[in-house]
């Protein structure tokens, strides 16, 4: 599969050329405190990014969606294709939780007879990606995935599928994490201040053939020839039998789906950006980003022309 | 379908039966199981709801612990309780309820004290509902939670099927789970979608859907697989078609486009006409809008002479569970000759073109078709073949 847009929102605000002047900053990663009674320094997405105009449509959309519909916009810019053979995958681990909680907080304070219908609806997984079908009029199969391991990379594995199988001539395939003070407070307890949480939302536009890159998800240990990126940090998980890739974490935060914020970095590197921890530059190929999870492991692999 | 795919096990578990023998009779004799009506602690209101009766299903993690009984199910069926050297065995399943941190004490004990017990969230955090079911089956195949809402059990068969087709492994658990939970209960009686009696579908007096609770599992697996093991079964998955509405978040289409597509693509994967099926086995809700637009849809591509049942009448709308089951309960009409009883259906609504079976009817064709709408305007169908000895 070739990819052909790129879609981001996080800690260093909303597109591709904001992560780029934040992956080349220093100073660039300022974790904000974040939770009810225990503060936990979060790398939470600056809320300017919530005031773009191209939500308006969707003002009362919760915080989730938002992100998702923004990076999945920028990700289909310049797409050409027939709107009932466009696929949607959204990959999350823990989904609209914040907004989950919502409804439980309104249950808890004013009972079922005046919980919110609307709170309701956009706490179930399936909203995001419906938003983003809805503003782009797209009519093929969307798919909503929740899994703690490998979130973004099953979801990847699938894009292949569908565009190797014929079932969709372009997929927007992307993943979405957002952070709640419920889930903060779980965290400091259960990890202290191990981990720096990251939230945000990245979408990739494939195609079957073009003039992308070509991506694929495999499970070997990586070459480590290669440029190789480091997910498994974020994750938790070390590495024994191999020198580490270089890592983002830093920049990313702790993000299950933080493999799709390290593919958004690999296009920078191919498009020949050098960024703040990288000594690598765009001719290395292929990119690799390499995420553990226990014993377990998947590795996205970029083999890129060189620009 | 690039290969043949077959259903080679099958596990089913709701308020119907504990299993597929006591799913039959239920079926066969047209008996609608006892709701309950105070099952959910805390409810302002009553409504009937379909539980699982069976016993040793605890009410923690109920929703992997009602997954993992029809997965065990669909295993011994499928001959599988013991995996062959090198097998891939995949696992596909969706929920909607066991996908969200979503536990209430934890929650109000954490407004009240601020120190909750982090029991729920450890056991979130041991995995999602198809991590969880890999790990007690001890496979290392692909591994997917689908969260596509009440089309989820349906879209996990589309997963599965694009799973085994580009060879990823060699066969793959597939289907939902869903257990009653307050959280849906609450949600959907703020959108006045739920029956204060017991739901009809497609009836011309149906006030809305009751929900229900279970898991039915499938065994997909390429033909090629199953004969090698000596375990092939004559029932196929001949298509998958899946499309978006691309208009609400919980409205369906007004005239039910995205359906329609999916069925139409589901139809053309399986390389089959509107006339070859037999039978739909209808999402059929009993909620006004659903049945309504659903069966305008089935009318216009299979004709207003189309046979129809939902069967949710005997277990409620199982949510994320719903595909699964239904799934389920198609292939074993397949298998078995004949197609269950819409229960609840009396008069026929003006508004919809046909009356859905209400007596158990013998199968004619060799093709069914299994639908599910959901939230977000998701819309998925899946065609399932009998295939006669010697074709």
């Amino acid at each position: 599969m070739k990819l052909s847009g790129v879609g981001v929102v996080c800690a260093g605000g909303a597109g591709v050329d904001a992560l780029k002047v934040y992956l080349k900053n220093p100073d660039a990663p300022k974790p904000m405190p974040m939770g009810n009674k225990e503060l936990l320094p979060v790398l939470q997405i600056p809320s300017e990014v919530f005031k773009n105009p191209l939500l308006a449509p969707v003002r009362r959309a919760d915080r989730f969606s938002k992100m998702t519909l923004l990076a999945a916009l920028e990700a289909w810019q310049g797409a050409e294709a027939d709107l009932s053979r466009v696929g949607i995958i959204l990959a999350s681990a823990c989904g609209p939780h914040a907004t989950v909680f919502k409804f439980v907080n309104d249950l808890l304070d004013f009972g079922e007879s005046k919980s919110s219908p609307t709170v309701f609806s956009q706490s179930v997984h399936a909203a995001a990606a419906s938003m983003i079908a809805s503003t782009i009029q797209s009519h093929g199969p969307v798919l909503n995935l929740a899994d703690l391991a490998f979130p973004f990379e099953s979801a990847l594995t699938l894009a292949d599928a569908w565009l190797e199988e014929g079932r969709c001539d372009v997929v927007l395939v992307g993943a979405t994490e957002e952070m709640s003070d419920v889930y903060v407070h779980a965290i400091s307890r259960m990890w202290g201040n191990r981990f720096v949480p990251g939230e945000g939302s990245f979408f990739f536009r494939l195609e079957r053939d073009g003039t992308g890159p070509s991506l694929r998800v495999q499970h070997t240990i990586p070459d480590t020839a290669s440029c190789l990126l480091e997910n498994s940090e974020a994750l938790g998980g070390a590495s024994e039998d191999r020198a580490p890739g270089t890592s983002f974490v830093r920049h990313s935060g702790s993000l299950r789906i933080g493999g799709a914020f390290l593919l958004a970095v690999a296009e920078l590197i191919r498009r020949g950006e050098r960024l703040v921890g990288m000594t690598e530059t765009g001719t290395v190929s292929p990119i690799q980003i390499v995420s553990t999870c226990g014993k377990r492991q998947r590795v996205i692999v970029m083999e890129k022309d060189i620009l | 379908m690039r290969g043949k795919v077959i259903l080679s096990g099958l596990g089913v578990l709701t308020a119907a039966g504990d299993d597929i023998a006591s799913s039959l009779v239920t079926f066969q004799g047209m008996v609608r199981p006892p709701v309950v009506n105070h099952s959910l602690e805390g409810l302002e209101q009553t409504f009937p709801m379909f539980a699982v009766q069976g016993k040793g299903i605890p009410d923690v993690d109920r929703t992997y612990h009602l997954a993992l009984r029809a997965t065990r199910q669909a295993l011994v069926d499928a001959g599988l309780e013991q995996m062959p050297p090198g097998f891939r065995l995949g696992v596909c399943v969706g929920t909607t309820v066991a996908c969200q941190l979503n536990d209430i004490p934890f929650y109000r004990s954490y407004r009240e004290t601020g120190q909750p017990p982090l029991e729920p969230v450890y056991r979130f955090l041991l995995g999602s509902l198809a991590e969880r079911l890999a790990d007690a089956v001890g496979t290392e195949g692909p591994v997917m939670t689908v969260v596509n809402a009440c089309s989820s059990g349906t879209d996990a068969v589309g997963v599965a099927c694009s799973w085994l087709n580009a060879n990823l492994c060699d066969a793959v658990i597939v289907g939902g789970a869903d257990e009653l939970s307050k959280i849906p209960s609450s949600g959907f009686w703020s959108l006045s979608v739920k029956s204060p009696a017991l739901c009809k579908p497609f009836d011309r007096d149906r006030q809305g859907l009751n929900l229900g609770e279970g898991a039915g599992i499938a065994i997909l697996e390429r033909k090629a697989s199953a004969i090698q093991r000596g375990r092939s079964t004559n029932l196929e998955v001949a298509g998958f078609g899946a499309a978006a509405d691309g208009y609400h978040l919980t409205a369906p289409h007004p005239e039910g486009f995205g359906i329609e597509l999916a069925i139409r693509a589901a139809l053309a994967d399986a390389g089959i006409q509107p006339e070859q099926i037999d039978f739909v086995n209808a999402h059929g809700t009993a909620t006004r809008e659903n049945d309504r637009i659903e069966g305008h849809a089935l009318a216009r591509v299979f004709g207003s002479s189309v046979r129809v049942v939902s069967t949710k009448g005997y277990t409620g709308h199982t949510l994320g569970a719903a595909g699964g089951v239904e799934l389920v309960f198609t292939a074993l009409a397949l298998r078995e000759g004949w197609i269950p009883a819409n229960m609840g259906f009396e008069n026929q609504d003006e508004q919809i073109p046909f009356s859905p079976l209400t007596a158990v009817t013998p199968l004619v064709r060799d093709y069914a078709i299994s639908t599910s709408l959901a939230f977000g305007g998701n819309n998925a169908a899946v065609v399932l073949h009998r295939v006669k000895e010697g074709a």
